[in-house]
């Protein structure tokens, strides 16, 4: 995957959560198609690249979302850099794992939300539980399909075993 | 040292990462206003914003549209639903209304007979066969005996012919074999009403001296045992020279009688009985 396309892909995410949201207005809590992709990242091109999509696609979907800029790129980062580094140590492309990678980094992500929100002195705007247990739930049905699509298009083999 | 940085590159890269974010942040914490490249990366994102609103957009409008016009045929399936009930409503209503009409008609005839009835329904028609006879679903457990007199309620219907405990055979005017014992009410002329097994029926045995026109109500005349006097028979409706010193006289009955539905039967008791010599034995359809 060219670089062109990879950032396509990344800023294409952040423009589809906000359109879903347009749509579905409930879809934030259940979707966060921008990390999916960071973890699609993660475990295909390892943790620099991941770590970079995550900052780079976590920037624009605060700008475009309103929350503090940096937020969701610090999360989006961090869990970009984890799985990439999991990913160089063990097999995240079978289909167990890449859910269990997808529920760890949705809990993650949130988790670091939160504690960057809370040492920058915001307040949450939800309920942090539930809300994390529906975007579990949520990314992890959506993160199966979409690295199901992938692979399916031939980009299997590009994972990082 | 160079050997320890390249080998722990992505660890590096993501502290300067993280701390350049965390001071992006706390700058906007402490300057309270959106950063710069805020506004920079919503102007880069801007014109794909805009077509995903507008295909998000388009999307919804097609799926309003959709969910409204399943709507509105949803709605307008049960509205013809609903048409088809008052419609089937209405027409109950109708002939109820009808039923009444004929029935209270019936009743103010009942009362002004001056003699016992009973009220029967049609339940067989065969006022357009060879032999006009109509079939009504009373009979002798009713107190209904043959010869008795039937009327409508615009007129005389016929005799009954058949009695059985519960249905009882009516033999009509129009029948080639009835006749009837009628005057014309204005002038008080005398005659026979005879049925010719058709529509019409024919006045028999009126001079061509008397006067009797088209138009003229004809009422029974009370002699013949079975009628009572004055009820109504038909109307005069062609008036002809006849044959020698006869006027040949078509009447149009006043009971239509293909489409009667209750009759009244006259419960008299002085009605002429199969074993008395009147009236003659003929049979519905038979010629005389």
């Amino acid at each position: 995957m060219s670089l062109f396309l990879a950032l396509l892909v990344l800023v294409l995410s952040a423009i589809g959560q906000v359109a879903l949201t347009g749509l579905w207005p409930d879809a934030s809590l259940y979707f966060d198609l921008p990390l999916v992709v960071v973890i699609y990242y993660g475990i295909k091109k390892g943790p620099a690249g991941a770590l970079l999509a995550g900052a780079g696609v976590g920037l624009l979907q605060d700008s475009l979302e309103g929350t503090l800029l940096g937020v969701n790129a610090l999360a989006k980062a961090l869990v970009g850099y984890l799985v990439g580094f999991l990913g160089l140590r063990f097999a995240l492309a079978p289909f167990m794992s890449r859910v269990l990678v997808l529920a760890a980094a949705t809990v993650l992500s949130r988790a670091t939300e939160v504690g960057i929100l809370a040492i920058m002195g915001r307040r949450l705007a939800y309920a942090p539980y539930p809300h994390l247990l529906l975007s579990v739930a949520g990314n992890c049905i959506l993160g199966s399909l979409l690295v199901g699509l992938l692979a399916a298009r031939g980009m299997k083999g590009e994972i990082i075993q | 040292m160079l050997q320890f940085v390249r080998e722990r590159r992505a660890l590096f890269l993501l502290l300067a990462v993280l701390a350049s974010l965390f001071v992006l942040m706390a700058v906007q914490v402490k300057g309270g206003s959106s950063p710069e490249p805020e506004s920079w990366l919503l102007r880069m994102a801007s014109p794909l914003l805009r077509a995903s609103a507008a295909v998000t957009g388009g999307v919804t409008g097609m799926w309003d549209e959709y969910v409204n016009l399943r709507h509105t045929r949803s709605r307008n399936e049960a509205l013809e639903e609903r048409v088809g009930q008052l419609q089937i409503e209405l027409q109950k209503q109708e002939e109820a209304r009808l039923e009444n009409e004929r029935l209270r008609a019936l009743l103010d005839l009942k009362e002004g007979m001056g003699v016992a009835t009973v009220a029967a329904t049609v339940i067989g028609n065969n006022s357009i066969g060879v032999s006009r006879t109509i079939l009504v679903g009373r009979g002798s457990d009713a107190g209904i005996r043959q010869n008795m007199a039937v009327v409508g309620a615009q007129g005389v219907v016929g005799r009954v012919w058949t009695v059985s405990p519960r249905v009882s055979k009516v033999q009509l005017i129009t029948d080639a074999a009835a006749g009837t014992a009628v005057l014309v009410q204005r002038t008080r002329v005398q005659g026979i009403l005879l049925g010719r097994g058709s529509d019409l029926c024919s006045l028999e045995y009126i001079s061509t001296l008397e006067d009797v026109k088209e138009g003229d109500l004809l009422v029974t005349a009370g002699c013949d045992g079975i009628y009572p006097r004055g009820l109504p028979v038909g109307r005069v409706a062609e008036v002809s020279a006849g044959e020698g010193l006869l006027r040949g006289i078509s009447v149009v009955p006043r009971v239509e009688f293909n489409r009667i539905e209750e009759v009244l039967v006259l419960l008299r008791s002085d009605i002429p009985q199969p074993d008395s010599p009147a009236p003659p034995a003929t049979v519905p359809g038979e010629l005389k």
